[in-house]
């Protein structure tokens, strides 16, 4: 069981590097293989927008930076793991750089998935997904999106299980550390 | 609006000036200049790199009294550049005081035929107003931005006649400082021709595209297996 952890927070977060290591802690003990790839300090630039990804060189960005070695692990792995803000509901901007860049992952022909269209797959292993948002305050409206973001990456990226997991900063890990065991488990149920 | 507030268009393409968002950003501030407003343009990509264009887009921002952004739906969310932006705008105005009033408006577009996929972006948006303190004027969301490809409204013509009708309405509402009406969003997000029709079309140029490369028969590759 591989898993791929990005992590998409600042460095001088402590309470962001309590939860990575909590998180690495505990895949270790359920036996996971785990990359960890901090992205503040990797070379990615910005998805152009160009698509020859699909057109060009397909699977592949022509762009040649760490981004390549990040979408080899994501393909290699079982479960993603995205460590991040909840920046306005949605994800950081570090974190987003190298989700912009994946795209090659799904191919540019469209199909119907329950009644809209999405992107066909690529690859026949897919990855379950799992976002962890760090929020400062409780925020309903904040949450919800994060969590609805969470599962529209899900269907696009073909990820067969997902969970996203709010941590309020301050508060007790146990809880955090139960949802994050039980999500862990749920995707080796499916593996 | 007073005829000499300033509107501020902010374009989130990477693509900049040969994007769908230039375009109907442009669609957009041609109209509120037609009705008298001051109107002016920012890439964010140009901007957001290097710290002398954060500071002129943070300038520029403060300056205005309507902000409208316009960009382009990547992975279900705003493209990178666009949330550093973003992230930028909001912890600058953490540290000021007095605040005047701002208005904030979006226009987004995604590749996909259904609008729907826009509404997680559009939130975050709102979200976004509400925490920097801006007045969320509403959004102006399309599906099938890829039949737009960079064109201007006027040029894609019949096809896009309740987009045009939609940025009329729209441009009246935010000249007189008011919301954009649910009738100019209904009308913008709006199909221009049949979902079926747009996949065919979709599927059919990416063969044709990937052929000009000599890639169509590795459209299918799986490079990192």
């Amino acid at each position: 069981m591989k898993a791929l952890i990005l992590d998409g927070t600042k460095s001088n977060n402590t309470e962001s590097v309590m939860i990575f290591d909590l998180m690495l802690e505990e895949l270790k003990k359920l036996n996971w293989e785990v990359i960890t790839i901090v992205l503040e300090d990797k070379d990615i630039a910005y998805c152009t927008g160009c698509f020859e990804c699909w057109v060009q060189t397909p699977g592949e960005c022509v762009i040649k930076d760490f981004e390549e070695s990040v979408v080899r692990d994501m393909v290699h792995s079982d479960l993603i793991i995205y460590l991040t803000p909840v920046m306005f509901g949605g994800y950081s901007s570090i974190l987003k750089k190298a989700l912009d860049r994946q795209i090659g992952r799904v191919l540019p022909y469209f199909m119907k998935i329950n009644g809209e269209v999405h992107h066909s797959k690529r690859y026949e292993k897919q990855q379950s997904l799992l976002s962890i948002g760090l929020i400062d305050k409780r925020d309903t409206e904040k949450e919800e999106i994060f969590k609805t973001l969470v599962a529209r990456n899900a269907i696009n990226m073909w990820a067969p299980f997902q969970r996203a997991i709010i941590y309020l900063k301050g508060e007790d890990v146990s809880e955090f550390s139960d949802s994050f065991n039980n999500a862990l488990m749920e995707v080796e149920a499916i593996l | 609006m007073n005829k000499n507030d300033n509107v501020l268009l902010l374009v989130g393409s990477p693509k900049g000036s040969s994007s769908t968002s230039n375009s109907l950003g442009d669609s957009l501030i041609s109209r509120l200049e037609q009705l008298g407003l001051t109107v002016g343009k920012e890439y964010i990509y140009k901007l957001v790199r290097k710290e002398e264009g954060q500071m002129k887009l943070l300038t520029k921002v403060e300056e205005a009294d309507l902000i409208i952004l316009a960009f382009p739906l990547y992975v279900d969310c705003l493209p990178a550049g666009v949330i550093k932006a973003l992230e930028l705008i909001a912890d600058h105005r953490k540290s000021k005081r007095d605040r005047k009033k701002q208005g904030f408006a979006i226009i987004i577009n995604c590749g996909f035929p259904e609008t729907q996929h826009n509404n997680t972006a559009v939130v975050i948006c709102k979200i976004f107003s509400r925490e920097v303190g801006f007045e969320w004027r509403g959004a102006l969301s399309l599906g099938m931005g890829g039949s737009i490809g960079g064109r201007s409204l006027e040029q894609r013509g019949g096809m896009v006649r309740n987009v045009i009708k939609g940025f009329d309405l729209a441009a009246q509402a935010l000249a007189e400082g008011k919301d954009i009406s649910e009738e100019a969003s209904e009308l913008v997000g709006k199909r221009f021709m049949p979902i079926t029709l747009y996949t065919k079309m979709g599927n059919l140029g990416w063969k044709l595209e990937a052929k000009k490369y000599g890639a169509r028969k590795k459209i299918k590759d799986q490079p990192y297996l």
